[in-house]
């Protein structure tokens, strides 16, 4: 089974944010644990129905728990958002790439730096 | 309220900064900085990307002759094109070789004496009575106007004799066209 990890839309993904899965069974029995940065996880499902954990830790806290019971045997792909998580993770900064070409020639230019002032 | 300084190497680089709207500025050497092209970005929250160029102020000769140094027979037509230097990707078009052997190229960066910026160039044809430089033409400028001599050798000279075929010996006057296919 596959379990995917949904951040809200709002939310960059950041490698740092550790996921801690585990599957328990209707005792309470851990059957499955793995730590894990990714957003995709392959889990253990050896029983019917189980219970699948997510906990979510940033340097070493816990900030997010969620749980969800799975039928093993009608399910093969889960999904669990973690919707709040905007507090601890909100994207603030984006990527941007830079291309700086020589205006006549359209060769990039070895070697420049540019410089971003806020207006 | 957020400055980024990002380093531009062979052309790229990037950084991850907050929305909003920046006034740009740009540091290269043998470029003026007043030319950047926008002067201005706007990063959204989204990942994004923006090319700027910069335009350089230096002017290079490049002179074909048979000597390769000031005061060789110049060859009289040709061309000549910028490019990386292996030779595989040209910059720009290129650039007629005048009847006297000069080639201009305008808006070329430049360095110091100290500190030269090398530029690549290619012969792409010469005229019809001298052998083209095949190698790649290494230029390093350190000031705003450069002149540099490229050789192109005189084409070996070939004899011809055109006679009669039944009386050996009588020299023909005619004309022999070579067509190279």
């Amino acid at each position: 089974m596959e379990l995917i990890i949904n951040c809200a839309n709002n939310l960059v993904y950041n490698p740092t944010i550790q996921y801690y899965v585990t599957v328990q069974n209707k005792c309470g029995q851990v059957l499955f644990a793995t730590y894990t940065t990714s957003e995709t996880v392959r889990i253990c499902c050896c029983e019917r129905s189980v219970v699948v954990c997510v906990r979510l830790y940033q340097n070493g806290n816990i900030i997010q728990t969620k749980s969800r019971y799975v039928n093993c045997a009608r399910e093969n792909q889960i999904s669990m958002n973690f919707d709040f998580l905007a507090r601890g993770v909100q994207k603030e900064e984006s990527l941007q790439q830079f291309l700086v070409l020589d205006k006549t020639y359209n060769f990039p230019i070895q070697r420049a730096s540019l410089l971003f002032l806020t207006l | 309220m957020a400055n980024y300084d990002v380093t531009i190497t062979n052309g790229s680089g990037s950084a991850r900064m907050k929305a909003g709207t920046y006034n740009v500025t740009a540091t290269a050497q043998g470029y003026s900085a007043t030319s950047l092209d926008p002067k201005t970005f706007t990063a959204t929250a989204s990942d994004g990307s923006q090319t700027f160029t910069l335009l350089a102020e230096g002017t290079l000769e490049l002179i074909f002759n048979e000597t390769g140094a000031s005061g060789g027979t110049p060859i009289t037509s040709g061309s000549v094109v910028m490019t990386d230097s292996t030779g595989s990707i040209e910059y720009g078009s290129a650039v007629n070789i005048n009847s006297t052997g000069v080639a201009t190229f305008a808006n070329v960066p430049f360095g110091t004496s100290e500190s030269p910026i090398t530029l690549y160039f290619k012969q792409l044809s010469t005229d019809d009575s001298h052998e083209i430089e095949s190698n790649i033409i290494s230029v390093e400028l350190s000031s705003a106007t450069e002149t540099q001599y490229v050789i192109n050798v005189l084409l070996g000279e070939q004899t011809f004799t055109l006679s009669d075929s039944t009386y050996s010996g009588l020299p023909i006057n005619g004309t022999l066209n070579f067509n190279n296919e």
